[in-house]
């Protein structure tokens, strides 16, 4: 599964449903699922870190990175063109676009509360609806 | 492919049999003392297995210590923001910053 930075937020932030977002992230823990966070995620987060004046909660994302709770995923220079080709398709934000192509491309779900994505040809699910799932 | 192995019923270790090539297997099972191989090889399996329950022990202790930091920490000062909104305003003031 690839989070959204939205995602991030709600569990460090404790914001939207983080309960669920906690429950989703044990679940991957404990079931080995593997849980994806593009490069720019770690940027928009870190941002957003500094924004909300909340640098100790880079700390805590840190020591999650370092226990490879999540793993990331990255760009080849042939991807750009495409996550552009998302932008205009679908009138995406480069960041939401970033995350539809690589859900698309590595055939994973994107977790997110992002509701732009119902517009968008990609598996999305809100960690409580992936949770219900089973 | 090792019999012994085929016929072990415990899911985990079914999963463990399946995430490992064939080549592997053998040349894994060859490796071991004939007169050994069966003891040895469930041995190893659950090895294996303790090891990885230990890494996940740990992440689990990890996850549930970052909770509490949370929990503490934050509290509810930001329980009516929408996590959407902040990532949209983050790339806002990186657009205005830069273009």
């Amino acid at each position: 599964m690839l989070f959204d930075t939205n995602i991030l937020y709600s569990i460090f932030f404790k914001q939207n449903d983080f309960k669920s977002s906690w429950e989703l992230l044990s679940y991957a823990v404990d079931f080995k699922e593997t849980i994806y966070i593009n490069q720019f995620t770690i940027y928009s987060f870190a941002m957003g870190c500094c924004k909300k004046k909340q640098e100790k909660t880079l700390d805590r994302f840190n020591e999650l990175l370092k226990e490879q709770i999540f793993d990331l995923i990255s760009l080849n220079n042939f991807d750009i063109p495409e996550v552009f080709k998302f932008m205009k398709e679908y009138d995406l934000d480069f960041d939401d676009a970033l995350h539809a192509f690589l859900a698309k491309k590595h055939r994973m779900s994107l977790i997110t509360f992002d509701k732009d994505f119902d517009r968008v040809n990609v598996e999305h699910y809100t960690p409580r609806e992936w949770l219900k799932r089973g | 492919m090792p019999q012994i192995l085929i016929e072990n019923k415990r899911p985990k270790v079914r999963r463990v049999l399946f995430s490992l090539q064939p080549v592997t297997v053998e040349r894994f099972y060859n490796a071991v003392p004939e007169r050994e191989r069966s003891k040895t090889v469930n041995q190893i399996i659950d090895e294996y297995l303790n090891e990885e329950n230990r890494e996940k022990a740990e992440k689990i202790k990890i996850l549930k210590k970052i909770w509490n930091e949370v929990d503490v920490e934050i509290g509810n000062e930001f329980e009516n923001e929408d996590p959407v909104r902040l990532q949209k305003e983050v790339w806002e003031d990186v657009m205005k910053k830069y273009f």
